[in-house]
């Protein structure tokens, strides 16, 4: 090894080698192939051909499904404020109430995420179901309106979606807030400040960076997912996921679907890029988890 | 920072490196050993000549028959695969992974086209696919003289079938009608299809992600004939359908799952396969299976040896297993589909006399006259109409 | 006028509580109804409507063969993709954060781009890799997608454990006379191991419950959750709540030791 020893910036370059190739091959090549053939033309029985002529697959792709992409980024901005709704109060008690029971109170946010995505799921469907064990009783006792329906609506979508992603809103979101300075309150209070003062004017604002990554880490997948709406949903709430899936998996017209996903791609990575900007890209890496 | 750099490099010394390769190896080897599925070697299919361990049979749900109080179909807990266990030895490796033609066909098609085997010794595809796949090559050719039984007992109808004239790459497995599945507890018995958008139904209503079924049943609703189905009267039913979803009287576009939405009451009436409303209703009676007024429709699924499968003889050693009436009445009992196994009539009578006059499993001439196969058309045609379909599960428009 | 202030407080106290109980509760739901699910004896094979209660499910776990064979493919594939990711992830932690080199930040981005697509491309992107190199679709394609997705979320665990450690205790241990390798474990990897351990849990529990990329490149094998989502059409057996519940019982168990065994390392000093 005295080749190291000559050339020590082979370092790093050597602890990078495996993780690099492994992401090379398999995150920017399949990438870089699927860009490719969202230019193809052709069925899977003729056979595929590229042109980059076919950037028409981009625009009839997009035309015919907008409506899938604005729901998408609808549900995935209402899902993010849903969540924030929930895990906001939730990590500000953790934080500043909880004393010695913080930690397992932590732990009882983050545990519901060690049994399946798909069950969590399918249990909302058991809970929300119009004769479901829960809504039935509340129906027949006239507390919910026995025609109400919360299944299969962009609702029960929403509220799904929103369920999945609490623990990546909670977490950075009380990170911030425990590494508030409690003396900076202290000293708000001192000088006659509200306790409601002092909450919009400092622990908000210290409060921000947690917030916004907490948000950044819902948004992201929430606009990509399709696995609640195709369980919690209607057809007039699908998302652009399961047109995706369903143009990969069962209908197989190759070219439409990576040119969908590769708009989704794009899409999401623009909104990240322009979030990093904002925020500087090391605080965007770093507080990702 | 010199001092890092020289840790480093020498952290990175021929220990590590060794470590680091003998860890990937390990890895690697585990990998391996683990493996299942798929593998590369070419079959040969006339080799085999004795029943092997194990058969691997992908099938529809709520397709086999399944004991008493037990709720998934395993080779323990089905009396037809445990016989033909204990007349070969076999263990059938059942599994209801079938849940729509176009995915199922779409997770074998690479193997088929690179020439390995698939995984599956038995696959059960609705005839149209099937006929994809034998124009295609990748069915296996039966050896009939292996398989007497379902040279004696095939139906008559099924022989000369334009997807296989000769009988000798599809065996049926079941028929199946499409109809109306409809909770008499909670809504009226609807007897047509267009009693399915009536308004006291809003929002309880399910239909299936298959084309045939559905459209097919729209369009007689409409007044068209779904056994020769054109641009308009496609179109036409394809309206039907976006009306009806963007209204919110459909609630959902299920696949196999609408068996779910009627058992929860998450749907009063749903587009449904005249078995599966048979099974569902040993638990839930008020179910009941309509074949409207105005016609319904009519499949056959099949069994099909894809091209490249490891146990072909034991695969027709099955088929030829069940292609005996007292064999194919033991399902037929339980799924009550319709059988396509000659002799199986009286053979349930013996099981279950009430079977003998059961509809889902003898329809009357008079149903039968009612049920239409979805046309064969221009393969232009199909594409557009699958497109279009498509449109409509997706949502587009909804 | 203190006390004027202190009851919005109070109230505010109260009511803040309050909702973080509810929202706990909201939280435990789901799970505690799959629990609850796995002792219900069904009508049929639909488990959405409580029938009665039994341990039946509990006994006969091992009932559907291709239910057992899915739990152990999942559990091996989580096995060995978190080996390799956690070492490969951990080697790519330590060049970006202890080294200074040309294209590190560029780098640092690289590895946060998968974290940022979502699943569904990473799963379709590779399916359209593997369809057109006409690699067969089983549990090696498997383990490569896991690999890939977890080595992003272990460097970016690492590098959060990383950039505080001290230099000065490697530099203290060479000054002592130590190797560099003895260094390295005696001295640095003690110190980042809850960092690896932190990462290898995440990274496990993230492929053991992958569903999307999975069900792109799953051909024909079954993983738990795809086992799961085949049968969610015409009815999920007890058995699979009882698996769930079982891992979650477990993995609950297994943090909650070491959170003792850590608090019990520190009394003792």
């Amino acid at each position: 090894m005295g080749m190291l020893r000559r050339h020590p910036a082979l370092v790093p370059l050597m602890l990078l080698a495996p993780g690099l190739l492994w992401l090379v091959s398999f995150y920017l090549a399949p990438n870089i192939q699927m860009l490719a053939s969202s230019f193809w033309s052709g069925t899977l029985e003729t056979g595929f051909s590229f042109s980059l002529n076919n950037w028409t697959n981009y625009t009839d792709a997009l035309s015919k499904y907008q409506e899938q992409y604005v729901r998408s980024i609808q549900y995935g901005f209402a899902a993010t404020v849903l969540c924030f709704i929930i895990a906001f109060p939730l990590a500000y008690f953790i934080a500043f109430k909880a004393g010695r029971a913080r930690n397992v109170l932590l732990f009882l946010v983050v545990a519901p995420f060690f049994t399946s995505y798909l069950l969590r799921t399918i249990g909302w469907r058991t809970i929300l179901g119009d004769d479901s064990i829960i809504l039935g009783p509340l129906k027949a006792i006239g507390l919910v309106d026995p025609s109400a329906r919360f299944l299969d609506t962009p609702f029960a979508v929403i509220a799904g979606i929103a369920y999945n992603f609490v623990p990546f809103m909670i977490l950075p979101i009380y990170v911030s807030l425990e590494k508030i300075d409690r003396r900076l309150l202290e000293a708000a209070q001192d000088l006659y400040a509200s306790s409601w003062g002092a909450f919009r004017r400092i622990t908000i604002p210290l409060a921000l960076p947690g917030i916004f990554a907490g948000s950044l880490l819902t948004f992201i997948p929430a606009i990509g997912d399709f696995i609640n709406a195709e369980l919690l949903g209607n057809p007039g709430a699908t998302m652009i996921g399961n047109v995706i899936q369903r143009q990969f998996l069962v209908v197989r017209d190759y070219p439409t679907a990576a040119a969908l996903s590769f708009m989704l791609m794009v899409l999401i990575l623009a909104g990240v890029t322009l979030y990093g900007r904002i925020l500087g890209t090391d605080e965007l890496t770093s507080k990702a988890i | 920072m010199k001092k890092q750099q020289n840790l480093g490099e020498q952290m990175i010394n021929r220990r590590t490196l060794l470590k680091a390769g003998a860890l990937t190896g390990a890895a690697a080897f585990l990998a391996a050993c683990g493996t299942s599925g798929t593998s590369a070697e070419p079959t040969d299919p006339g080799a085999e000549t004795s029943p092997s361990a194990e058969l691997n049979f992908a099938n529809w749900t709520y397709y086999i028959d399944v004991d008493e109080g037990v709720d998934t179909a395993t080779a323990s807990t089905s009396e037809s695969l445990r016989r033909f266990k204990t007349k070969y030895g076999t263990t059938v490796k059942y599994q209801e992974v079938l849940l729509d033609n176009d995915e199922f066909f779409g997770s074998i098609k690479a193997q088929l086209e690179a020439s390995q085997d698939t995984g599956w010794d038995i696959v059960t595809p609705t005839t149209w696919m099937a006929k994809k796949i034998v124009d295609l090559g990748w069915a296996e050719e039966f050896n009939l003289a292996n398989m007497p039984n379902f040279v004696a007992n095939l139906a008559d109808e099924f022989k000369g079938r334009a997807a296989d004239p000769e009988n000798k790459y599809l065996a049926p497995w079941q028929s199946l009608m499409t109809g109306l599945g409809v909770n008499s507890k909670k809504t009226s018995l609807i007897s047509t299809v267009n009693g399915l958008w009536d308004p006291a139904l809003k929002g309880k209503v399910a239909l299936l992600t298959e084309l045939r079924d559905t459209v097919g049943l729209v369009m007689l609703g409409n007044g068209d004939d779904p056994s020769s189905p054109t641009r308009t009267s496609f179109d036409a039913a394809i309206t039907t359908l976006e009306t009806q979803i963007a209204s919110g009287q459909v609630r959902k576009l299920a696949g196999q799952g609408y068996t779910e939405l009627l058992i929860s009451n998450s749907a009063f009436a749903a587009i449904a396969w005249s078995g599966d409303v048979g099974i569902i209703q040993a638990d839930k009676p008020e179910l009941k299976f309509i074949v409207p007024d105005e016609g319904g429709m009519y499949a056959t699924d099949n069994m099909l040896i894809p091209k490249g499968a490891k146990h072909k003889y034991t695969a027709e050693l099955w088929i030829d297993f069940y292609y005996q009436p007292e064999i194919a009445a033991i399902v037929e009992a339980y799924v009550q589909y319709i059988c396509p196994v000659k002799g199986a009539d009286v053979e349930i009578a013996q099981i279950d006399p009430t079977l003998a006059t059961n509809e889902l499993i003898f329809p009357t001439a008079a149903t039968k006259s009612r049920l239409k196969v979805w046309g064969d058309v221009s393969a232009e045609d199909q594409a557009y109409f699958d497109e279009q379909f498509s449109a409509v599960v997706e949502g587009v428009g909804a | 006028m203190s006390i004027l202030r202190k009851i919005p407080g109070a109230i505010g106290s109260r009511f803040l509580t309050i909702y973080a109980g509810l929202a706990l509760i909201y939280l435990l739901m789901p799970i505690f109804t799959v629990a609850l699910f796995s002792f219900n004896d069904p009508v049929g094979r639909s488990n959405y409507a409580w029938a009665s209660f039994t341990f039946d499910n509990w006994f006969t776990l091992f009932r559907d063969p291709t239910l057992v064979d899915a739990v152990g493919l999942s559990l091996r594939i989580a096995l060995i993709s978190t080996v390799i990711a956690t070492a490969i992830g951990t080697l790519m932690a330590m060049a970006i954060v202890r080294y200074d080199f040309r294209f590190r930040k560029a780098m640092d981005l690289f590895v946060f781009l998968p974290l940022a697509t979502p699943e569904i491309v990473l799963g379709a992107s590779l399916l359209t890799l593997f369809v057109t190199l006409r690699i067969p679709l089983g549990e090696i394609t498997l383990i490569l997608a896991h690999v890939m997705f977890n080595v992003s979320y272990v460097v970016v665990t690492m590098k959060a454990r990383l950039s505080g450690f001290d230099m000065r205790l490697e530099e203290a241990a060479a000054d002592l006379g130590a190797t560099p390798w003895q260094t390295f474990w005696r001295v640095t990897f003690p110190i980042i191991l809850p960092g690896i351990a932190a990462s290898a849990v995440l990274a496990f529990g993230l492929s053991l419950d992958d569903f999307v990329i999975t069900r792109f490149n799953a051909g024909q094998v079954q993983t738990f959750p795809v086992y799961i989502y085949l049968k969610v059409q015409k009815g999920i057996p007890p058995q699979v709540n009882a698996f769930a519940t079982l891992f979650f019982v477990v993995t609950v168990s297994l943090v909650a030791i070491g959170a003792l065994m850590q608090r019990r390392r520190a009394n003792l000093k």
